[in-house]
């Protein structure tokens, strides 16, 4: 691979930007554990060693998730960790990435916020970055993406997470006006084919909010 | 105090093998290395001897693939202040209070006069400890 990694930088279409832009989701582990939010932060510490997890995942009665648990959360029920409950060590805020993010970017991030790793979710339907608060909106987590998940494939990833450090930056930048353009124009023509269904479309049963069956609209 | 008594000591908890490697370690071997024994942080010891200049997490490494040093040696990336130590004899408790108060993410575990390392005290030490009580 890395002998293909010298294009021109002109293209992100060469092969060698290929090489470099490595989506989340071919790297990260997939699969999250989950733990109801009243067990003991010692069943927790078992579950994780009995699952082999990094982490898991509080959730409460009606399976929202609350938070995210690790090794160094364990610490804050270490006194009584046989009363202390999953949903008291959970960290509500974790970093949280998307599958389509750049591994790259994502290092970054975990880099600058001095966390071994970022929870993986579906992107919110909204342009908004992935805050906890927007949990509902984002869904079931698919997985993790840890730091050593990409310190142990450094032969393939090396390049991918050394130049995502500054070419996503610029290809979002670059592109940023003409995707607002877009996203005006789409917005127009949604507006002028919702008004044209309303005004001719009654026999047509198509609902917009059917495109989007994880949302629970249909 | 943790179920097992107050008496537990940092010793029966500790992992009694401290990951390490020397100033001239290459990046990608202590990046090897820590995979290999699934730890999160390695120590830096000179050559021979049981001085320790300073340790590596895997942060640390992260951000030397970010910056593209890993052709570089363990001292290139490597955080060069000595690792704070803990008494293998001390209460595990008053241990983990301290990694608590004073964020520490790991203790290396230290034994005799003079002091040895003998171990390493991370988070995922902590835990196993928890799971098998």
């Amino acid at each position: 691979m890395s002998a293909a990694a010298a294009p021109s930088p002109s293209s992100d279409r060469s092969p060698g930007a290929a090489a470099r832009f490595r989506p989340v989701r071919d790297v990260m582990r997939h699969g999250v554990v989950l733990c109801d939010a009243d067990v003991s932060v010692r069943d927790v510490a078992r579950t994780m060693r009995d699952q082999h997890a990094e982490v898991v995942l509080a959730i409460d009665i009606s399976s929202e998730v609350l938070g995210l648990i690790d090794e160094s959360s364990l610490l804050r029920g270490w006194s009584e960790p046989d009363r202390v409950t999953a949903a008291e060590i959970a960290d509500p805020d974790p970093l949280i990435a998307d599958p389509g993010d750049s591994v790259g970017e994502v290092a970054r991030r975990m880099l600058a916020a001095g966390v071994s790793r970022a929870l993986v979710a579906p992107p919110p339907p909204t342009e908004e970055s992935g805050r906890w608060s927007e949990w509902k909106e984002r869904g079931l987590p698919l997985g993790t993406l840890g730091v050593a998940d990409i310190l142990g494939r450094l032969d393939d990833l090396g390049t991918a997470v050394r130049v995502g450090s500054t070419r996503p930056q610029s290809v979002v930048g670059r592109v940023g006006p003409a995707a607002a353009v877009a996203g005006v124009l789409v917005t127009l023509a949604l507006v002028g084919l919702l008004v044209f269904l309303f005004t001719h479309g009654h026999q047509l049963t198509t609902s917009p909010g059917c495109s989007h069956p994880t949302q629970g609209g249909c | 105090m943790i179920g097992a008594g107050h008496e537990t000591t940092v010793a029966e908890a500790m992992r009694p093998r401290l990951p390490s490697c020397t100033l001239r370690t290459p990046v990608m071997e202590v990046a090897r290395r820590m995979q290999e024994e699934g730890v999160r942080h390695v120590v830096v010891a000179s050559a021979g001897s049981d001085l320790i200049a300073g340790s590596i997490s895997e942060l640390d490494l992260l951000r030397a693939v970010i910056e593209g040093e890993t052709e570089g040696m363990a001292s290139d990336v490597m955080t060069l202040e000595a690792p704070p130590t803990v008494s293998a004899y001390e209460p595990l408790a008053t241990a983990v209070q301290r990694m608590v108060d004073d964020r520490v993410e790991f203790f290396v575990v230290v034994d005799g006069s003079p002091s040895r390392p003998v171990g390493l005290l991370s988070h995922a030490e902590l835990r196993a400890f928890l799971a098998r009580r």
